[in-house]
């Protein structure tokens, strides 16, 4: 996994096919202090979106529209929602992006769905952000994690950065955003490898049993697709159309499967794994493993990684005739 | 899926139900030709017919197996020789793409297959069935959920 | 103690029982005995996060499940009736109803409060009269609810803020943790049927139980008429949900929520079924009308109705908040929305002056 990263590590300048620049290339982007990057933002577009400290001390997403909301503007381990989900309903803006962010920004871009100059990006160099729910697990609803130089805090008190780094960040190797205006933040060194999500069981039979479970679990919320920055559709999504009538609001398992299935279809090559669905899941329902495939097949079939180049096609719009040859019966 | 409950409450476990997805110009013609060249092939595959196999939205594919069906196979004009120019181009990239989800989920692989037959291919069209269908036979009826 | 009678469910006849002691070791036999009766014995999952038939085995009694206990009356889908066309060509239909005796062993009080709640409208006394397929699960449902402990409420818990913390809802029987045991309250009719077959110390002396602990109260004196008087802010509503992502999550997990959407689903050509399932005011769509008008088309239209709803509205018609503070919406939200926030933000917001002018957000 290493060797597609490398050449996306901040050094580069983001081209389209055609090979003209069409992003401000990370390596060029001005490096500068937090406030001053927001103080910018704001100047440019009136409104920044980022994070800012709720109820429990913990960051929570935040639309800044004045110095004083701006300056409660931060970044930490619990920043973990990603605010590009909130761009599309906010251009033009400002916003604060991790580099998982802003992939995600790209891959709008690539779509259509966002124009390079109605959004400035302020692009964070990450060290990763906390899982949450184990934080909560571990210390209870509304502890408080910070980030006080290197360590991590949860209430007060040094915390395990490793046990509580999300293992969506373990399985990302990107430490610089993929495009930016301006970048904040030191260098962070990758990790030398990814990590993969686990739990899937070997056999087929398990696997059966497995999902069987998960998607029993699941009460049709929505958070899944809401979360989603490339979920447009919203409400008017095609599962709870009656034309065409693809499911029920039955939430049995073979529903919900279905319900997934629509989801890893229209989402097959634009997902850029942020994992917002699995955090925002409130039944704990294992979407990183569904992901994660949707990331392996792009990169395995056709050589992609969703939201890295704004003029880049994702994969299934388009076909290479000579490429696309695979055993058939 | 009306055809798929009604055909699991006729058969049994030693039945499987195995569907197949064919485009109207060159499968399914060639499907017919062997039919009245009377190839021999096994009948447990049932087939519907669409207009080219890139009208196949993965999710009909995906319902057939929600619906309980144990085997799907979607044949199509072979590629350069879509009835619509480029719609197989464009299913090849999607059915390829589904044949590495569904085992994600413990449907097998070998259970999904697509393939190319043309109109005048009809030997080989009642080669492919009777392959597919033996394969699914030894699969086996899946187990429920 | 808290009227245990449900207005207008005439089955949860209140008894007055006296309290008795289970040793600790004994609940597993308990636990055997109540699924050995007729029906289900349902037990908390905190995996799956929701209720679930017991298997053997010691419960897991700690916290709250991460959904509710209304799906045990008010499921997540229901067919309420099938149409089918019968020998003549004649459509028949069938009324669905549920007929499985169900003991849901290990609710919290905030659960209890919360059927309570949804009794209000769906039952006799509610809008419609009695509803009758919430009328049937209720009547067949026997409710042993466990008494929370300081360790099983947490920050997000404000349930203080609705009631005693002796209030135990429409629990059947309540079950106390403490030293060595647990204490039971029978308190309905269902509720002694329940603990008879609870192997009891007879002869120990029932301890006193501690009051059951609650979460935080949160000041919502007079926010009845606040909310009415802040209909039109929309400054503060649109302030307050801008990160709100309309999906469903905190309706389906919380405990007083209602609202369903009905559909009718062929089965093949010949038949179907009409089935409810839940629907959330969040929701975009929620209110989209035919004509494609949407009159809560907003985030902040849609919020101000939930609030309003739950604070304002409910008590207007019933005497009786539309939550019960069990902080489940506040854990479920992926995108850090907390009703206490704005429930606060509308308390300290200055009422709006008499020329109408927008009074100034001071916080």
């Amino acid at each position: 996994m290493s060797a597609e990263i490398t050449e996306s590590q901040g050094t580069t300048a983001v081209k389209d096919s055609g090979g003209a620049t069409v992003a401000v290339a990370v390596a060029d982007a001005p490096v500068m202090e937090f406030a001053e990057a927001v103080a910018l933002g704001l100047e440019k577009f009136g409104v920044v979106l980022g994070w800012a400290p709720g109820r429990d001390g913990n960051l929570a997403p935040a639309f800044a529209r004045s110095a004083e909301q701006a300056s409660a503007l931060a970044f930490g381990p619990s920043a973990v929602f990603n605010p590009a989900r909130y761009v599309r309903d906010h251009t033009p803006c400002a916003v604060v992006a991790k580099p998982c962010d802003t992939r995600s920004l790209v891959q709008m871009m690539s779509e259509n769905m966002l124009d390079r100059d109605e959004v400035f990006v302020i692009g964070l160099r990450c060290p990763g952000v906390a899982d949450m729910k184990k934080v909560v697990e571990r210390y209870g609803w509304g502890a408080r994690v910070e980030q006080v130089g290197p360590d991590w805090l949860v209430n007060g008190d040094k915390a395990d950065k490793a046990d509580l780094l999300d293992a969506r960040c373990r399985a990302c190797l990107r430490r610089e955003p993929v495009i930016a205006d301006v970048v904040v933040g030191e260098p962070v060194t990758p990790p030398a490898e990814a990590e993969r999500f686990t739990g899937l069981p070997e056999s087929m039979a398990e696997r059966g049993a497995f999902w069987e479970a998960e998607f029993g679990k699941c009460i049709r919320c929505y958070a899944c697709r809401n979360a989603c920055p490339l979920c447009y559709c919203q409400d008017v999504c095609v599962a709870q159309a009656r034309q065409p009538h693809w499911l029920t609001d039955e939430a049995t398992p073979a529903e919900n499967w279905m319900w997934q299935m629509i989801r890893m279809a229209h989402l097959a090559g634009r997902c850029t794994q942020c994992g917002e669905c699995n955090r925002a899941c409130p039944v704990d329902i294992r979407l990183d493993l569904l992901t994660q495939e949707l990331g392996d097949t792009a990169r395995e079939l056709f050589d992609y990684e969703a939201g890295l180049d704004p003029g880049q096609k994702a994969p299934f719009v388009t076909y290479d005739k000579e490429r696309d040859e695979w055993p058939i019966r | 899926m009306p055809l798929i409950a009604e055909h699991k409450k006729t058969h049994t476990k030693e039945k499987p139900t195995i569907v197949a997805f064919l485009c109207n110009w060159c499968s399914y013609a060639g499907a017919d030709m062997a039919g009245t060249s009377r190839f021999k092939q096994p009948a447990d595959l049932r087939i519907i017919r669409v207009p080219c196999s890139g009208r196949l939205d993965w999710l009909l594919i995906a319902k057939t197996f929600k619906e309980g069906a144990d085997g799907v196979l979607v044949s199509g004009c072979h590629p350069g020789d879509c009835h619509y120019t480029e719609g197989n181009f464009h299913a090849r990239r999607k059915l390829e793409a589904l044949k590495r989800y569904l085992p994600l989920f413990g449907i097998e692989e070998g259970r999904f297959e697509y393939t190319w037959v043309s109109a005048s291919e009809g030997k080989r069209w009642s080669e492919v069935v009777s392959g597919f269908t033996e394969q699914i036979h030894e699969l086996g009826v899946r187990k429920a959920g | 103690m808290a009227d245990q009678v449900s207005a207008g469910v005439p089955h949860n006849t209140p008894v007055e029982a006296e309290l008795t002691f289970l040793a600790a070791d004994k609940l597993v036999a308990w636990l055997a005995a109540l699924a050995a009766r007729e029906g289900d014995l349902l037990v908390p999952d905190r995996q799956a996060g929701t209720f679930v038939p017991w298997t053997g085995g010691e419960p897991d009694l700690a916290k709250m499940t991460a959904t509710s206990a209304k799906g045990i009356v008010l499921p997540q889908h229901e067919t309420f009736l099938s149409y089918a066309y019968d020998d003549d060509g004649k459509v028949a239909v069938t009324p669905r109803v549920a007929d499985t005796p169900t003991t849901v062993f290990g609710i919290r009080l905030c659960d209890a409060r919360g059927i309570r709640c949804i009794d209000q409208t769906f039952g006799e006394n509610g809008p419609s009269g009695a509803d009758p397929n919430y009328t049937v699960r209720r009547n067949l449902a026997t409710f042993v609810a466990v008494a929370c402990t300081p360790a099983d409420v947490d920050a997000a818990c404000f349930c203080a803020t609705f009631g005693p913390a002796d209030d135990f809802g429409v629990a059947d029987v309540v079950v106390h943790p403490v030293d060595g045991g647990y204490v039971v309250r029978p308190l309905t009719e269902k509720g002694l049927a329940a603990a008879a077959v609870a192997p009891v110390d007879t002869g120990a002396t029932v301890p006193e139980p501690p009051l059951p602990s609650q979460g935080t109260a949160i000041d919502i004196e007079g926010i009845e008429q606040k909310l009415l008087a802040h209909f039109d802010d929309d400054e503060l509503w649109s302030d307050v949900t801008e990160h709100c992502l309309s999906c469903g999550a905190c309706s389906f997990v919380c405990p007083t929520c209602y609202c369903f959407s009905i559909a009718d689903e062929a089965r093949g050509s010949e038949c179907g079924d009409r089935l409810r399932s839940w629907d959330s005011c969040g929701f975009a769509c929620y209110s989209k009308e035919a004509s494609g008008h949407n009159p809560r088309g907003r985030n902040a239209q849609r919020f101000r109705n939930r609030v309003n709803h739950k604070f304002a509205y409910y008590p207007e018609l019933y005497n009786l908040e539309s939550c019960v503070g069990c902080g489940r919406c506040v854990r479920a939200c992926p995108a850090a929305v907390d009703i206490r926030d704005m429930v606060e933000a509308v308390m300290r917001r200055p009422a709006p002056t008499k020329d109408g002018a927008k009074a100034e957000v001071t916080a």
